[in-house]
């Protein structure tokens, strides 16, 4: 089924804090983790992908490194800071709400 | 569409040159791990770029979300706050030369030219702007390349250059200048122990703790040594808070905040007090308070403060009180209070853990400054050591240039808070 994007804005950054707040991970392994998990619902492009991680650094949510993988090749690693851990856990809760909601007046049109 | 011309076409709308390299790092790798995925599934190398670089997205789009995100951000408000408070220097100057009966603001030899207090900061005033700017434009990253070097070279020439001057008193304004400069180096020499656990922390302490510390106690220069400490301390808390060590905060506060307060303590009771009181150093105070008794609210009051000490910026704002009235001293009181606290407000504006612990750091020496000289010209506190003023305020030119290269690495640091937070200060480790 062909998802209406515009469902999803707003919460990638969300949906990218969460994946962080289980370990450090690179920008191509966020798009593919979040793809996996997702059933193939979320494909994130990179072009999306990294304005967003560079907006959350700034806001100090995450922090980045760069190291040096076994291949040899300079990854970037993106690791959630105690505010983003903050802003993760009140970001949740407005989506449980907001999806509770939802779902009630979707459930109360059957 | 091949890898580099994307990147090209992504870098193109991004105008902050600093952040292109780091950025094309990024999404070279990004490419070549899609490439490498693809060519794994059975696609030849140039199909499995170009499917790679589509996957990307627009390059223009990218491009234009990223220069939105790094755009250079100017403190606009800082900067009109310091030729304001430069113009209001002037002003109180000229004001205080003209209306003044007594040799304190009269003419003075500086560098061979006799001057009077307010010519004198009319020449500050182009080295105020010139240092500003200079540091302003500098990337204050550079203070993290060879931070521990740099910070032991900087010690060594501190005490050199103090056993080298003759003159005591100039030896301990260059004492004092030099400490009020340490606050950046002290900022590299912590951001360099990240990640370090307790061990590199308790060194860390040391480190910014012990050198300076040591020179302005053999100097003598107490507020030189209590500022330091307290820079120190504010640096290694902003640290911990942000996590840059792996250890219990509760124990690294303990570790730090216990021994700060028992020497703070002992150094103001046995410096301050007991010493001023041995050498008759309430002098001042008591003096300024005996002018302060004859205040008008808006005129002069008359009172005679020609036996303060010879520097007339250390005792601006008790001349401003005598002889324009305290309600200029009040209001001047309030401009040089507010400069420190615009400096902090933004500083909790800036996010990147170097920036931020710099930005702090640098606020921490100005707050210092504030208070030591506003305790002193209401006569609250003893004050006997005269090069202790603030920023923009002062008519000594090295005074003024080294508060305004502080002021420059502090704007510096809030210009490039949008861009890539440690793009220069990356090290790389294996994964």
């Amino acid at each position: 089924m062909k998802i209406d994007k515009s469902l999803l804005t707003g919460s990638t950054g969300m949906l990218i804090l969460r994946l962080l707040d289980e370990k450090a991970m690179y920008g191509y392994e966020m798009i593919e983790t979040l793809e996996k998990r997702s059933d193939n619902t979320f494909s994130l492009k990179a072009g999306t992908l990294y304005p967003l991680l560079h907006s959350l650094e700034q806001s100090g949510y995450v922090t980045s490194s760069e190291s040096e993988a076994e291949n040899g090749r300079i990854r970037k690693y993106y690791t959630i800071t105690e505010d983003g851990k903050n802003v993760l856990s009140q970001k949740r809760a407005e989506w449980e709400v907001f999806s509770g909601a939802v779902n009630k007046v979707l459930e109360g049109l059957k | 569409m091949k890898k580099a011309e994307y990147i090209d076409s992504v870098l193109e709308q991004v105008r902050c040159k600093a952040v292109h390299d780091p950025l094309k790092r990024e999404l070279e790798t990004h490419i070549d791990e899609q490439t490498e995925a693809y060519i794994a599934s059975g696609m030849t190398e140039g199909e499995a770029e170009e499917k790679a670089v589509e996957t990307m997205g627009s390059p223009n789009e990218t491009g234009i979300q990223l220069d939105r995100v790094h755009r250079p951000d100017h403190p606009l408000a800082m900067l009109l706050f310091i030729a304001l408070f430069l113009a209001a220097g002037f002003i109180i100057y000229a004001l205080l030369t003209k209306r003044n009966n007594f040799s304190y603001f009269n003419m003075s030899i500086s560098a061979g030219i006799p001057l009077d207090s307010a010519q004198k900061y009319l020449m500050c005033i182009p080295i105020a702007a010139a240092v500003t700017l200079l540091f302003y434009f500098m990337d204050y990253t550079v203070f993290t390349r060879i931070p521990k070097t740099a910070y032991v070279i900087f010690s060594a020439v501190l005490f050199v250059g103090m056993e080298l001057i003759f003159d005591r008193e100039m030896s301990r304004r260059f004492v004092f200048y030099g400490t009020m400069l340490y606050a950046p180096l002290m900022c590299g020499v912590v951001y360099s122990m990240n990640g370090k656990g307790f061990k590199g922390f308790v060194l860390a302490c040391f480190a910014l703790v012990v050198p300076p510390v040591f020179i302005n106690i053999y100097a003598p220069c107490i507020s030189g040594a209590v500022m330091s400490g307290i820079t120190a301390l504010v640096i290694m808390t902003t640290a911990v808070s942000a996590g840059r060590f792996k250890l219990k905060k509760r124990t690294a506060y303990l570790f730090m905040y216990i021994p700060a307060a028992l020497g703070t303590a002992g150094i103001i009771w046995v410096k301050l007090f007991r010493a001023s009181e041995e050498y008759g150093l309430h002098f001042e105070r008591d003096y300024i308070r005996e002018i302060l008794s004859h205040t008008q609210l808006f005129s002069q009051s008359g009172a005679d403060y020609s036996q303060l000490s010879s520097s007339a910026d250390a005792h601006l704002l008790t001349a401003v009180i005598a002889d324009l009235g305290l309600i200029a001293g009040i209001a001047v009181t309030l401009i040089i209070t507010a400069f420190p606290m615009i400096m902090l407000i933004l500083s909790s504006r800036v996010k990147n853990p170097f920036g931020r612990i710099t930005a702090v750091s640098i606020s921490a020496v100005f707050v210092f400054q504030t208070v030591c000289y506003i305790l002193a010209n209401y006569g609250i506190s003893t004050s006997y050591e005269s090069y202790v003023t603030v920023p923009f305020l002062t008519n000594n030119p090295a005074n003024m240039a080294v508060g305004a290269a502080l002021t420059g690495i502090f704007m510096s640091v809030y210009r490039r808070r949008n861009i890539f937070p440690e793009q220069n200060i990356v090290k790389k480790t294996k994964a």
